[in-house]
C-alpha cells in the first residue's frame, strides 16, 4: 500500500510539473537494465531538453559514479529509500565538474551513473525513481546561478520502477 | 577486422563479435571497424538445394570485390603542470552555496562543483582531428586506478567507465568536441592526503551513414600524483609528483588490441562492467 502511495505521490508531483509552463528545462529518465538480481548495480541515463527560449545550465558533477548535481528520490514497497550512510562521513568525495550548456529545444547528454551508490537495493522487491533539479539563477541560464534568484521550483523527472529479484544478497554497506 | 555491433551502456560494454554462422546467414550486418587502405578481398557466392543437382550445379559462381575501408584521426591533450589548492564553494542541495573550502584539484579551477567556472584551467583536456568529416567524434573514459589516503583512511576506485556513456565531460562550444577533466575533493581539515590517478581516454568516431556504430580512433593514458598538507596556521599546500598529464603517448586503435596496459579492451575497443566507484576502509 505504501508504494502505491509513493507511486501516486511521485505521479501527482510529475504531473503538476508538467503542467508548470514556467519550467526552462524538463528532465527525461531511463535505465538500460530494469529488471536486476539482488546485489547488482542499478544505472540512469538522466537527460535533461531545454524547452525555454535561451541557453540553459546543465553543469555535471560526476563524483564517485553518480552525477551529484540532480537529487533523486528512490522508494521501495515500504516507502521512502534511505540514503546509504558512507563509512567516512567525514571526508568528502572525490569528483569532477563537467560544464554543460544546452541550447533551446536541444538535449543534454546522458549523465546520471550508478543510483546504487547513493541508495541500497539489495532487498527483492519493486522500487520507484524519481529524480529532480533545482532551478537557480536566472532560468539557469549560464553564469547567472549565483548571482540571481528567483524562487523557482524543482524540476521532477518521469518516474521508472525497477525490479530485483531474490536471492537477497547482504548489501555491502557502509562505503 | 569486422564485428557484428558494439551498444555500450554505463553498465557494460562489449563487442558482439562475428561468427562464422553469420557468415552463412541470407542476410549479414556488419562493420569494417578499423581503416585499411590495400583491397580487402570479399568473395561470395550462394547455393540453392535443389533435388538432384550434383554440387556444383546447386552453387554459383564466386564473386570477387575489393573494398578500401578509408578513416585516420589522433587526439592531442593539453595538461596542466601541476596540481592546486583552490578555494571552491560547496553544494548544498545541488546549489552553491557558503563560503569557499580548499579542495586538491588537478587543474586550476574557481567557482562551485554545481556549476563549474568556464574561466579556470582543467587538468587536462583533449582536441580530436584527422577524422573523415562525415561523422561525429565522442570519448569514452576508463578509470584504471584512483586511491587516496587521508591519514589513515585508504580509498580505492574499481576500475570501470567514468560516469557515463559516451564520457560527459565535453568543453561547451566546442566543435569537433573537446573533452576534460579536472579530479578534485574537498580536503578535510585535520587530515593529511595524497591522490595517485589513472585514467585512459578513447577517440571514437560515429560515421554519419545510417546505422553506422562508433569506431574507436585511438586512446591516451593520462594521471597524476600529488598530496596535499597543513601547516600549523590551518592553511593548505599541494605537492606535485613527477610530472601529471599524459603517459605516453597517443596509441591508435587496432584490431589486434586485446589491452592498453591497464584494462582489456576486445579487438580494440574499450569494454567494461560498471562504473567506476570509490569505496574506503
Amino acid at each position: 500500500m505504501k508504494f502505491l502511495f509513493g507511486l501516486i505521490m511521485l505521479g501527482v508531483a510529475g504531473i503538476a510539473y508538467s503542467q508548470t509552463s514556467q519550467q526552462p528545462f524538463t528532465i527525461t529518465i531511463s535505465t538500460a537494465k530494469p529488471e536486476v538480481i539482488s546485489g547488482d548495480s542499478v544505472y540512469l541515463d538522466v537527460v535533461m531538453t531545454n524547452i525555454s527560449d535561451h541557453d540553459v545550465d546543465c553543469t555535471i558533477y560526476a563524483s564517485n559514479a553518480l552525477d551529484r548535481n540532480y537529487r533523486y528520490e528512490v522508494f521501495d514497497e515500504q516507502g521512502p529509500v534511505p540514503k546509504i550512510r558512507r563509512k567516512y562521513p567525514e571526508i568528502g568525495e572525490t569528483g569532477s565538474s563537467f560544464p554543460c550548456m544546452i541550447k533551446p529545444g536541444e538535449n543534454s547528454r546522458p549523465s546520471g551513473g550508478m543510483i546504487s551508490i547513493l541508495y541500497d537495493f539489495h532487498r527483492p522487491g519493486k522500487y520507484t525513481i524519481q529524480v529532480s533539479r533545482p532551478v537557480w539563477g536566472d532560468d539557469q541560464r549560464p553564469g547567472t546561478a549565483m548571482t540571481v534568484h528567483n524562487n523557482q521550483p524543482e524540476v521532477k523527472s518521469n518516474t521508472i520502477t525497477i525490479t530485483v529479484s531474490g536471492p537477497e544478497v547482504p548489501p555491502d554497506l557502509p562505503r | 577486422m569486422r564485428i557484428a555491433d558494439y551498444a555500450p551502456t554505463v553498465a557494460s560494454a562489449k563487442v558482439k563479435e562475428l561468427t562464422d554462422a553469420d557468415l552463412k546467414k541470407a542476410n549479414i550486418t556488419f562493420y569494417w571497424v578499423y581503416p585499411q587502405n590495400d583491397n580487402i578481398p570479399v568473395t561470395y557466392k550462394y547455393c540453392v538445394d535443389i533435388p538432384g543437382a550434383d554440387a556444383d550445379g546447386k552453387c554459383s559462381l564466386v564473386a570477387k570485390a575489393a573494398f578500401t575501408v578509408s578513416g585516420g584521426g589522433t587526439m592531442t591533450n593539453t595538461p596542466y603542470n601541476q596540481l592546486t589548492i583552490d578555494q571552491l564553494i560547496p553544494c548544498e542541495n545541488n546549489v552553491p552555496s557558503g563560503s569557499p573550502g580548499p579542495a586538491l584539484v588537478y587543474g586550476n579551477i574557481t567557482g562551485s562543483d554545481c556549476i563549474a567556472n568556464p574561466g579556470g584551467s582543467w587538468g587536462i583536456f583533449f582536441q580530436p582531428s584527422g577524422a573523415p568529416s562525415n561523422g561525429t567524434y565522442s570519448y569514452v573514459q576508463l578509470i584504471n586506478s584512483d586511491t587516496r589516503t587521508l591519514n589513515t583512511i585508504s580509498c580505492t576506485s574499481s576500475q570501470g567507465v567514468d560516469l557515463s556513456y559516451p564520457y560527459a565531460g565535453i568543453i561547451p562550444g566546442t566543435n569537433p568536441p573537446q573533452a576534460l577533466d579536472a579530479p578534485n575533493f574537498a580536503l578535510p581539515s585535520g587530515y593529511a592526503v595524497n591522490r595517485n590517478f589513472n585514467a585512459t581516454m578513447f577517440l571514437m568516431w560515429t560515421s554519419s551513414l545510417t546505422g553506422s556504430i562508433p569506431v574507436p580512433i585511438g586512446y591516451q593514458t593520462w594521471g597524476f600524483s600529488g598530496s596535499a598538507q597543513q601547516d600549523s596556521n590551518g592553511n593548505w599546500s599541494a605537492t606535485t609528483n613527477g610530472t601529471p598529464g599524459p603517459i605516453g603517448g597517443f596509441v591508435p586503435s587496432s584490431g589486434a588490441q586485446t589491452t592498453d596496459g591497464y584494462t582489456t579492451l576486445q579487438d580494440g575497443y574499450p569494454i567494461w562492467n560498471g562504473a567506476a566507484a570509490e569505496t574506503c576502509n
